[in-house]
């Protein structure tokens, strides 16, 4: 019996064509911008998002309620469907929680059927990529118990490699520590940073010059992929979309990389904190 | 005749106000006519603390204790942590002593001198130190042949000789100075402090010519008994005279008002500024009276009871560490001045900025402050600047309750690259080396105006010109900054990267120009423009 959901949520970032493709249920979390009304992630135009946080708007997001899990949930659970929420890191958010508490409360609704949660601890593309890897078993015929060890075994190894142009809006929202915020940005000075076991935002270092960053995203992912030519990698960006093609264009050709790279925006919940002009890799590695 | 406790001190403040009196004449004997560190200013404040020895009445042995424990903090510019280096020997020489003699002396002179050498990396010869040798060698050589046995007066007198003919020679071993046309300045300053030691001796002691409030108010605090204070607020001003009390004597009534509002009053009246220090309970009032002489150029009040600095003009404030807290382990203390350099170290994740730079180096005390305020396990010090290497060295070795490392950092530039080389996950030495490691590949250019008339390497150098340099050498000699870029450019390998610090006195058309040059011949460099706000350097680029 292989009738079962796979649910994420809005920071996987995946485009829409993604989505239609692996027949997924996105639940929308919602951003305001300056204090006003939160909007769905994705009733915001992109382009006109980013432009308004570099005109220094500020852009907050809020964990999304149980309601809103419950819902979609219900949904399904009601129609007989079991559902596999992969969801955004609790690193990061309070999002996989707030699913938590509406699987559960639903599970003595329905006795009968299985609603998992599983705190991916990526954000961004890399809840992404796990995800599509998670719907590509599915479409294998895996069963939800077996793409849920799946989803568990393979989160260590999915590697999320990132710069950003400014730190400023990762300060502003409390993503990064004080220490690790440290950066001379007036300086040219860019971070390198990655989510590590926990979910958390770590910089791992630091270069100078907006080239020399994203090239060392390359160069990182030569030490840490496993059988690069093989996988399939996914690069998210704020809204500088010609430094991930060029960062695209260099993996292709310095790992051999087969199979397409995606490409595509950090949709509004994830850019309000990265910013515009980060570049965001991900792939399967020996470690994070 | 011996000398004891009593007449030392005397000898040395005596030395001190010789400095001090010859300060601008020390400052003037300055190699490059580039603005430089203020040997005269150094060495005099550093002297500066044997003022509250002022009626000492004990032994030489006491003295020449409490003398050499003031002048180790005292100490500013490599010519002052040499001196207090010197006195720290002499000190340890006549330990034990009710009072010296003649040959207690020379072996003073002696133990001073080789405890001043010792914390010397380079001795460089025709500087200081030669002229301290020089009086040591021949000191123990008159005493062998007992030629002023029992006449301290007289080895003084004849040490003086000594050092004036060492000083005489100093051009002869250091080029530079030749070239310069000038003596040492340091060791002017060693044979200004013997005079004024030898004056003393001979029942005429140089008195302190010039009022300076710092130095009284620093020998005032040194004694305070906070339950004594009547007075809270130690209060500082300087007024720039406006259009209707240009003039001197204009600021006559305000002296009479201050003296009722408190007491310590120190006023000066100048033909275009007032200048004041007063004891108050109401600084507020004082403050705003003060302002009806015309606008602030500094303001400083001091909570004397507390000893809390509340507010200094653009400083930041005293950052005491919090009780309890844990220690974090890496800290970071910078001496910088202008705020867009001091912002940047800031933000590259500098805990304490000592206020300070080429025309004012900071005392070993106040880098012992700075390190005091850092709550952390390792404590690293930028001094930024060759003249601060040492005083930086002196407060890393009086500080027992921390590790401290000192980077020796000549430049801001330098600074910065040993910043972004800092790694929080690695062990301290391992830091310590790659942050060094990083700063060796700095170029620094440097571009200032020339404050005289010189001739150096062949450059026919005139007052106000550009002057631009590289790696602290004056090399290139123009009309213009941008054309002093563009001719230092072609001394220097290819860079990586580049970046561009303004001047407090940049012009923004100037900087526009500048930065297209460096966008237009390097095009594959990472340039950086920022704003340095430094004095005196209208730009200063550092190439890696």
């Amino acid at each position: 019996m292989n009738s079962y959901a796979i649910v994420t949520d809005s920071s996987c970032d995946l485009p829409a064509s993604l989505v239609a493709e692996y027949g997924l249920e996105v639940v929308q979390l919602a951003v305001s911008l300056d204090g006003g009304e939160p909007t769905p992630n994705n009733e915001l135009d992109i382009k006109d998002f980013y432009a308004k946080l570099r005109a220094k708007s500020r852009a907050t997001t809020s964990a999304a309620n149980p309601d809103a899990f419950t819902g979609v949930f219900e949904k399904y659970l009601s129609a007989g469907t079991d559902v596999l929420y992969l969801g955004f890191s609790s690193g990061l958010s309070g999002t996989c929680n707030a699913a938590f508490v509406a699987a559960r409360e639903l599970s003595e609704k329905y006795p009968d059927r299985k609603c998992a949660v599983v705190d991916t601890l990526c954000a961004s593309l890399g809840e992404g990529l796990l995800v599509v890897l998670a719907a590509r078993k599915k479409a294998e015929g895996a069963t939800l118990d077996e793409v849920r060890d799946y989803v568990e075994k393979t989160k260590p190894n999915l590697t999320h490699l990132f710069t950003v142009d400014d730190l400023f809006f990762l300060k502003r929202g409390g993503r990064v520590s004080a220490l690790t915020a440290v950066a001379g940005s007036a300086l040219g000075i860019k971070p390198l940073l990655h989510v590590d076991d926990a979910g958390h935002l770590i910089k791992t270092g630091i270069k100078r010059g907006r080239t020399p960053s994203i090239m060392a995203l390359c160069e990182r992912m030569k030490e840490l992929a496993v059988d690069p030519a093989e996988q399939l990698v996914f690069i998210s960006h704020g809204d500088c979309e010609d430094e991930a093609n060029y960062l695209a264009e260099k993996i292709k050709a310095e790992m051999g990389v087969k199979e397409p790279i995606l490409v595509s925006y950090i949709g509004p919940v994830i850019g309000a904190h990265a910013g515009p002009g980060t570049v965001a890799l991900f792939f399967i590695g020996k470690e994070r | 005749m011996k000398i004891d406790g009593k007449i030392f001190s005397q000898m040395c403040v005596s030395g001190a106000n010789a400095l001090d009196n010859n300060q601008a004449t020390i400052n003037a004997l300055n190699v490059f006519p580039v603005p430089d560190g203020d040997t005269g200013i150094n060495m005099s404040l550093t002297m500066s603390s044997v003022q509250n020895l002022d009626d000492f009445d004990g032994t030489i042995s006491d003295c020449a204790m409490r003398i050499s424990n003031n002048i180790l903090r005292s100490a500013r510019g490599n010519s002052g942590a040499i001196l207090s280096l010197f006195f720290r020997g002499f000190a340890k020489s006549l330990k034990g002593l009710e009072s010296a003699d003649a040959e207690d002396f020379a072996k003073a002179f002696e133990n001073g001198t080789r405890e001043a050498y010792s914390a010397v990396m380079n001795p460089t010869e025709g500087t200081i130190l030669t002229v301290m040798r020089s009086c040591a060698e021949e000191a123990l050589k008159v005493v062998r042949e007992k030629r002023f046995e029992g006449d301290t007066i007289g080895l003084f007198a004849y040490l003086l000789g000594v050092a004036n003919k060492a000083l005489a020679k100093t051009p002869e071993m250091l080029p530079l100075l030749k070239e310069a046309g000038v003596v040492d300045a340091g060791g002017s300053g060693f044979v200004t402090l013997i005079s004024g030691m030898l004056a003393a001796l001979n029942n005429n002691p140089v008195l302190r010519e010039r009022m300076d409030t710092d130095q009284k108010e620093a020998a005032d605090f040194a004694d305070f008994d906070t339950a004594d204070i009547k007075f809270g607020y130690c209060t500082e001003c300087i007024v720039d005279k406006d259009e209707q009390h240009v003039g001197e004597g204009t600021g006559a009534e305000l002296r009479p008002w201050l003296a009722e509002m408190g007491d310590s009053l120190v006023f000066v009246d100048d033909e275009t500024f007032i200048k004041f220090h007063v004891h108050t309970n109401h600084p507020g009032e004082v403050i705003e009276k003060a302002m009806t002489y015309g606008p602030l150029s500094m303001v400083k009040v001091e909570n004397m009871r507390n000893q809390h600095t509340s507010l200094v003009n653009g400083e930041a404030p005293k950052q005491e560490p919090k009780k309890n807290e844990p220690k974090k382990p890496y800290g970071f203390v910078a001496v910088a001045v202008g705020e867009g350099v001091c912002n940047l170290f800031r933000d590259l994740g500098v805990d304490y900025i000592v206020p300070g730079g080429q025309t004012m180096n900071p005392s070993t005390e106040d880098v012992l402050n700075a390190i005091a305020a850092v709550n952390a396990e390792t404590v690293y010090i930028l001094p930024n600047n060759k003249n601060i290497f040492m005083v930086s060295d002196r407060a890393a070795e009086l500080t027992t309750d921390k590790n401290v490392i000192v980077i020796p950092s000549a430049h801001f530039t330098q600074g910065f690259s040993a910043m972004m080389a800092f790694d929080e996950s690695a062990a301290p030495g391992d830091n310590a080396e790659a942050m060094k490691e990083m700063m060796s590949m700095v170029t620094t250019l440097s571009l200032t105006h020339a404050v005289r008339d010189a001739e150096i390497d062949g450059l026919h150098i005139k007052d106000g010109q550009v002057l631009g340099l590289v790696n602290g050498k004056v090399k290139v000699t123009t009309a213009t900054d941008y054309e002093a870029v563009a001719a230092l450019l072609d001394l220097i390998d290819e860079p990586a990267f580049l970046s561009l610090y303004t001047g407090a006195d940049a012009n923004d058309e100037e900087t526009a120009k500048i930065e297209a040059l460096l966008r237009e011949r390097y095009c594959d460099a990472e340039i950086v423009v920022a704003k340095g706000g430094q004095p005196l350097y209208d730009y200063v680029i550092s190439a890696e």
